[in-house]
């Protein structure tokens, strides 16, 4: 009988490791591993106005092998410097845009494949330092990262409330302290993680309201267009206000 | 007290213009099918420069046309601004039911599909939701707007890679016409504007009938009622989509129909027709004579009146 126990213990013990395996909790990142992959060729070097699109794809590739012994904290970092993370912000769809980089860029495939993945975009969004984004266009890269269902999909619950609670937070200081450098439907970037979160946990509020407006659901599904309407508008509040009542 | 009613008054005069105004409006093809489109709000000055000067950087070989903006995207400048639309909007692909908003422009016959861009001057990059029009000023090359970024020339296939550039059809404004045929004469004639096919391939539903292959055709009317006309131009080794409209066929035969010297006693009628030679005119009552003059839109002409065949 003791043996039974025992072996019961064993198994429901294993099932909770596993299980616990599933996502990271916690983790530490490194926001300057030693071994982010240096791209050869980057915009602003002679040679780069000599590629073709498909030539751009080429140069900027991560080989495999590379990919797969990089640490997570150089892929992620490997794709904030990634030279056609830009083209995100030139579609239609960011969602879209992302299934593009992860089908032709080795480090992005690599990066939804960690199980690390989640915990450590996290931290990163969180570690993300808002004033010292060089350019509208990179924060692109890291807010449609975090709000990529692939990537959604390495959280545990509590994970995906502190992507909401920190897009909240992100949100509330670029209007409070950079008003002039953003414009509002920059701004609604920030809270474009948020707003995925609510989405992919079918939080039911939220879907309610996109069924009230094409705008917002268009935005929460693909990122563009903006949102139209102002910061006042029923769709950015929307936002806000659902996210504030999924916290708390 | 006062203090809050200030900053409430202040709250409403700068949200104003953004309540007022509506946040979408009703585009329409040439055809008169809505494409709907979205009023955005323009980026900061220093978000313009900046994504303007990184697409620059990124795309040497394109050049800038217009800084970057998010009042507009691709589709808006190629169906409706570059033709003249004087709102700056957003147009999405599809609405968010997954019904047609862009391809409305040739799916309603307002641009057929064309072999290349030597005929045609709208450039639909199908795989990456992308649409462009060709140059007006550098042969060769295509204008877009890039999504939120800025309006750049450029070769046809270089641009972001995931606008897939080697996927293009290519569209043709196409003035389908019928002219002369309703609701007056026997027969409905149509013409397009010549896009230079070799020949053109007309058809049409069973209330006309008739063809040619020429840029403009004639129909004879068979019947009343609606109908559609169709045409699409032929080239060495393609063949363009159809274009297609739809007419109502009226006035074959038809007027008042009165009694010889007794105008204003009228005969009202209700006519069938059968081709365009015989009607049957159901009357609803007998005039005396026994011939009563008919007064036809082609034409005029007396018909016999046969008592015999009341009921």
């Amino acid at each position: 009988m003791k043996k039974l126990l025992l072996l019961l213990l064993l198994l429901v013990s294993l099932t909770i490791s596993c299980e616990k395996d599933e996502f990271l909790e916690e983790c530490n990142i490194d926001l300057n591993p030693s071994d982010v992959y240096v791209y050869p060729l980057r915009p602003g070097m002679p040679e780069w106005a000599n590629l073709t699109p498909e030539q751009f794809l080429e140069v900027t590739q991560m080989p495999e092998k590379t990919a797969r012994k990089m640490s997570t904290d150089g892929l992620i970092q490997s794709w904030l410097d990634y030279p056609l993370n830009l083209n995100i912000s030139l579609n239609n769809s960011w969602s879209k845009a992302m299934d593009f980089s992860k089908a032709n860029f080795n480090g992005l495939a690599e990066l939804l494949n960690r199980k690390s993945a989640g915990c450590k975009i996290l931290e990163r969004f969180k570690a993300y330092d808002l004033t010292k984004f060089q350019t509208p266009i990179e924060r692109t890269a890291l807010v449609a990262l975090v709000g990529y269902f692939d990537v959604l999909q390495h959280m545990n619950d509590e994970q995906l409330r502190e992507v909401v609670r920190e897009s909240l937070s992100k949100h509330d200081y670029l209007i409070a302290e950079q008003p002039d450098y953003y414009s509002l439907s920059t701004v609604q970037g920030i809270l474009w993680p948020a707003a995925r979160v609510m989405y992919y946990l079918e939080y039911e509020p939220l879907l309610e309201d996109m069924k009230k407006s094409e705008e917002l659901m268009f935005y929460v599904q693909r990122g563009a267009p903006p949102l139209p309407n102002g910061y006042g508008g029923f769709e950015f509040q929307s936002i806000i206000q659902n996210a504030k009542n999924f916290l708390k | 007290m006062k203090n809050t009613y200030i900053v409430l008054i202040i709250c409403i005069f700068f949200a104003l213009p953004e309540i007022l105004r509506s946040q979408t409006i009703d585009l329409f093809t040439p055809n008169g099918t809505v494409v709907k489109g979205i009023y955005l709000a323009e980026f900061s000055q220093s978000e313009i420069d900046s994504r303007t000067q990184t697409i620059a950087a990124a795309y040497p070989n394109a050049t800038v046309l217009a800084n970057a903006s998010q009042t507009y995207n691709c589709h808006s400048y190629a169906f409706n601004l570059s033709e003249g639309g004087s709102n700056v909007v957003w147009v999405n692909r599809i609405k968010d039911d997954g019904s047609a908003n862009l391809t409305n422009y040739w799916t309603d016959g307002s641009y057929i599909e064309v072999c290349n861009d030597n005929i045609g001057d709208k450039i639909h990059y199908y795989s990456g939701d992308h649409t462009a029009i060709k140059s007006p000023t550098v042969s060769g090359k295509y204008e877009s707007k890039w999504g939120p970024g800025p309006r750049m020339r450029h070769a046809p296939d270089y641009g972001p890679p995931d606008y897939i550039m080697a996927n293009r059809r290519y569209y043709k404004r196409i003035e389908l016409k019928t002219t002369g045929g309703v609701p007056c004469g026997s027969n409905l004639d149509a013409s397009i504007l010549n896009i230079g096919a070799n020949s053109y391939t007309w058809s049409t539903s069973s209330r006309l009938s008739g063809g040619g292959s020429g840029a403009s055709t004639s129909f004879t009317k068979l019947d009343n009622g609606s109908a559609t006309v169709s045409v699409r131009g032929n080239f060495t080794g393609c063949t363009t989509s159809w274009s297609t409209i739809n007419v109502t066929v009226s006035g074959i035969i038809g007027g008042t129909v009165s009694q010889s010297g007794q105008p204003d006693r009228q005969l009202v009628s209700t006519m069938s027709v059968v081709g365009n030679s015989q009607a049957t005119v159901s009357l609803s009552y007998l005039p005396n004579p026994s011939s009563i003059s008919v007064t036809k839109l082609s034409g005029s002409g007396t018909w016999s009146y046969n008592s015999s065949t009341k009921i």
